[in-house]
């Protein structure tokens, strides 16, 4: 099933990232570096559904594939 | 009219292909979405600060991993119908609306348990958030459910499937703002 390969390894990551997302508030103390770790998380999993899930790339392309 | 002859071959080359022009659309509608649901995230803090209220840290992280899944088997449906394995596109949106499903139960429990209420101001953030989520949740089941009846019926193929395209687009934007606004809700405090 090579053309979900993208959506599985896309899954994989985020479920990595909110994992450690819930490790880190579980596991830092200081308020400061607890937000901005929470904050750089989140950003990076929105990110990845933008860039891959929502094709986020499409949008300068111009031509759509299909 | 020698103006008019040379800017012929211009307007044959200005229409833009309609998918695309959709899809821009759809983002611009994600843009403005993102400053209703940024202005109340930005509520959330400007009367709370990072403190909360205590929540049900397994029920919230469950319900993440729901509609993260969820995204995963709406790209699933998606890419299908790109390559017109219909069925396993349609399998992917059962799935998708079960998840939505599952995740409205997950959000009614945490209601229906929560010891604040809504006249508290982490009370006034937690409901309005997950509420105005919540309502997003729920349109996107509706749009998803018709969109399942339609490639039920035979519409959708390789060729013509931006509608699928296009609910599936909104789902994952439902997702992106639950990225968010997990952390803000559940996690910020510490666990």
């Amino acid at each position: 099933m090579s053309i979900f390969k993208v959506g599985w390894i896309v899954a994989v990551g985020l479920a990595i990232l909110t994992i450690v997302e819930y490790i880190f508030a579980a596991e830092v103390a200081d308020a400061t570096a607890r937000f901005l770790g929470l904050v750089l998380s989140a950003g990076t999993k929105a990110g990845l559904i933008m860039w891959f899930f929502m094709h986020l790339p499409r949008v300068w392309r111009g031509e759509e594939a299909h | 009219m020698a103006a008019t002859a040379t800017s012929l071959p211009v307007a044959e080359h200005a229409h833009p292909d309609p998918v695309h022009l959709k899809r821009v659309g759809l983002w611009l509608f994600f843009f403005s979405e993102s400053i209703l649901f940024g202005l109340f995230l930005s509520a959330r803090f400007y009367l709370e600060g990072i403190q909360a209220e205590h929540l049900d840290q397994a029920l919230g992280l469950g319900i993440t991993i729901v509609l993260l899944l969820s995204s995963v088997t709406a790209y699933t449906a998606e890419t299908a119908i790109e390559h017109d394995r219909r069925g396993i596109a349609v399998w992917g949106l059962i799935a998708t609306i079960a998840l939505g499903l599952v995740f409205m139960a997950g959000v009614g429990i945490e209601w229906s348990t929560a010891h604040f209420s809504r006249h508290e101001a982490f009370g006034t953030v937690f409901f309005s958030m997950t509420g105005l989520h919540a309502s997003h949740v729920v349109s996107g089941v509706g749009l998803l459910v018709l969109a399942l009846i339609q490639l039920l019926r035979g519409r959708f193929s390789s060729k013509d499937h931006w509608p699928i395209s296009g609910v599936v687009m909104y789902w994952h934007f439902v997702d992106v703002v639950w990225v968010f606004y997990y952390p803000a809700l559940y996690l910020i405090q510490g666990v």
